[in-house]
């Protein structure tokens, strides 16, 4: 596969994975807390209404857990295309010896 | 040891401390001055992050906010933290990958514009400029209410702390400071948090106090949150934990705040600029991640502060006698953030709905007492049945004392509250200075400037913004709280759809960019000057726009951009090849 090629498979997946991390952002940052919280505000957990208790705690820790699931993600998405840095400077692919292995390596499987 | 000895070893130290930092972290290089010379950890890079975020507004005013508004204080939580999702995923990894030095550096190369550059430029100071007072204010709170000193006294020396860490070692000793800060202002925040927890819920930890049941007092056996929504009812205010009940903002009003503090957290160029100081891409999306966590804590912590200053406040003033007040009420009567009116004349506090009196505390000629020994205003009273002003702003500062824990626990929130201010202050001088040093001067007005010149010019940039805004901690406006509405609803509407559509979409040309930041600018500042300055008696809610405030209206004018900047694109010539190949460059960690 050429780089240019890799390159824009990568670019899909990018998109692809925050379009799925950001269709929960919004859910949590707007649907859940604002528009249902009136009916979520039925139900009731310890001294909380869940839909106050969304509103004021829940999204914030579901917004930590989406970046880390972004970060941890495309990580694995980097180094699975080979375009991952190593070091300070940023590489390109076939400069790099680590890269190339890891080239090499995604050739195979 | 008495408080104000107390005071003065927390104080100081903390200031020794960032001294200490700034002078061991100086730098020689615009990099250094500019970006910390890319070498900063992620997880420092979070604290700092969190430092430069949480402002003098965040660390006093936010809890005091959700405390007056119960359910609608939600709409801060969610867009301030919200926000880092989109900068997560959206702006910090491509932005970090450009590489260069600021916000209109991106957007003056990427759409190969001068006059993108300019309106940039003018953004991201009229931006931080408006933030920048806000936090001198603070300084200045924190010491003439706190700490006793004359507000001149205590503006001067955060200037002078400012300006010493900022002018010597730029981004690197602000960076390396703000991690300090972060450490103190969050044990300030996070201590008398856990003890007023556990006094008045038996739980330790605020997160889960916040859903527990009263230990003592009136209320004691109800759920906290139960308690404030009957003592709420009781004095004729709507339900604390009610969403949208009469007495509380719309539905699409608080939607359209919450989405323009969140597009607008992620286009203020202060927190932007935070990732371009690590070493590559990912540094920047796990520094993101780390500076939610570290801005996590606090913002999960503030809404339990909220909910029990709310309870301490209504259960130890409302129907008490005056003469039997705790001394913490009698000290902030004395600095005119609480005061009290007796309507009727029985001697008890009586609080409820509306406001006690027009304007804020103005005190009598010669401190003058009333009957029962309380502060006399001259204030007209207003015709509500509540008596009783309380400043929300200080909710945070007064806990400790109305928890009744030990001096040294006030003497550290008032050192939180100064690194809350300073940290925030120092991020937004930098800002201001590298916006005319680099991006003004030298890509624009004198690109042949040496490399040493060009360092001169942004310690000289720095210093002058820290006097203006110091001059504005000292005077400050009447309109500092309305224009920060200003700060978000103009980064939502100029910077995120420029920088998010600069990465997103190739074809955008700068005709596009450039028209559609201004469409966003005209109308969400004309929008916002029409209902704040010109006519402030029309800013009700049947006046607005698809009924959404100038505090929400940033929301508009980023569609209206994003709208603009798409349509124009369509009818004017792609960008240059090179642009096209440089936008691909950002997309890949590794591609040069």
């Amino acid at each position: 596969m050429s780089t240019d090629e890799k390159h824009r498979q990568y670019w899909r997946t990018n998109i692809k994975v925050l379009s799925i991390l950001l269709a929960i952002w919004f859910v949590f940052a707007c649907v859940l807390p604002i528009f249902l919280v009136e009916p979520l505000n039925e139900i009731r957990i310890a001294g909380f209404k869940l839909g106050f208790w969304i509103a004021q705690q829940g999204t914030i820790v579901v917004f930590i857990i989406l970046i880390l699931a972004y970060a941890i993600i495309m990580r694995k998405v980097d180094a699975a295309h080979g375009v991952d840095q190593s070091g300070t400077q940023s590489t390109s692919p076939g400069s790099s010896p680590a890269s190339e292995s890891k080239s090499a390596e995604d050739a195979k499987s | 040891m008495s408080q104000s000895i107390w005071n003065w070893v927390f104080v100081l130290s903390s200031f020794g401390l960032y001294i200490g930092i700034a002078y061991w972290a100086r730098v020689k290089s615009t990099k250094g001055f500019y970006v910390a010379d890319q070498g900063v950890p992620t997880v420092l890079n979070g604290m700092a992050t969190g430092a430069d975020w949480m402002s003098a507004a965040s660390f006093m005013g936010m809890a005091g906010l959700i405390s007056v508004m119960g359910y609608t204080g939600s709409m801060y939580l969610i867009g301030w933290t919200g926000g880092y999702v989109l900068l997560a995923m959206l702006l910090a990894p491509y932005l970090r990958k450009f590489g260069k030095f600021t916000v209109p550096d991106f957007i003056g190369d990427r759409y190969y514009s001068n006059v993108a550059r300019m309106v940039a430029i003018f953004c991201a100071i009229f931006v931080s400029f408006t933030y920048v007072c806000g936090q001198m204010r603070g300084v200045g709170i924190v010491f003439a209410n706190l700490l006793g000193w004359p507000v001149l006294f205590g503006v001067l020396i955060g200037m002078g702390i400012v300006f010493f860490y900022a002018t010597l070692g730029g981004m690197k000793g602000i960076t390396y400071t703000q991690v300090a800060q972060y450490c103190v202002l969050i044990c300030a925040f996070v201590i008398p948090a856990v003890a007023i927890s556990f006094q008045m819920t038996g739980n330790p930890i605020p997160q889960l106090g916040f859903g527990s049941s009263i230990q003592t007092g009136d209320n004691a056996g109800l759920f906290l949150l139960d308690a404030l929504d009957k003592i709420h009812a009781e004095l004729g205010l709507p339900e604390y934990t009610g969403a949208f009940v009469a007495g509380k903002k719309s539905m699409i009003d608080v939607f359209a705040i919450t989405f323009a503090l969140m597009a607008g957290t992620a286009g203020l160029p202060h927190v932007i600029i935070r990732f371009y100081t690590v070493k590559n891409v990912q540094a920047a999306r796990w520094s993101a991640f780390w500076a939610l966590l570290f801005i996590g804590i606090l913002y999960t912590t503030a809404p339990a502060v909220g909910a029990f200053a709310r309870v301490n406040l209504l259960q130890t003033t409302h129907n008490k006698p005056y003469t039997q007040v705790p001394d913490w009420f009698k000290k902030w009567e004395n600095s005119n953030l609480i005061a009290w009116v007796d309507k009727n004349g029985d001697g008890l506090i009586q609080f409820g709905g509306g406001a006690a009196m027009v304007g804020k505390p103005i005190p009598a000629e010669g401190e003058a007492r009333g009957s029962h020994g309380e502060r006399l205003v001259t204030n007209a009273p207003t015709k509500s049945a509540n008596e009783l002003y309380v400043d929300r702003d200080i909710m945070v500062l007064a806990n400790p004392e109305i928890a009744k824990l030990p001096k040294w626990v006030v003497a550290l929130v008032a050192a939180g509250g100064l690194a809350a201010a300073l940290s925030t202050a120092a991020g937004l001088l930098l800002v201001i200075s590298s916006s005319i040093s680099h991006d003004l001067l030298k890509r624009i007005l004198k690109p042949d400037m040496t490399e040493k010149q060009e360092l001169r010019a942004a310690r000289i940039a720095a210093a002058v913004a820290v006097i203006i805004a110091g001059y504005f901690g000292i005077n400050p406006p009447d309109y500092v709280a309305a224009l920060v509405a200003f700060a978000f609803g103009l980064a939502a509407s100029s910077f995120f759809p420029a920088i998010v559509l600069g990465i997103f979409s190739k074809r955008t040309s700068k005709e596009g960019a450039i028209s559609g930041m201004l469409t966003g600018i005209l109308f969400t500042a004309g929008y916002i000057i029409y209902f704040k300055f010109i006519n402030p008696a029309a800013n009700i809610p049947e006046n607005w726009l698809f009924k959404i405030s100038p505090e929400g209206i940033g929301t508009i004018g980023m569609l209206l951009n994003f709208a603009v900047t798409m349509t124009v694109t369509r009818f004017t010539a792609a960008p240059p090849e090179s642009i096209q190949d440089e936008v691909e460059r950002l997309r890949y960690p590794s591609k040069d």
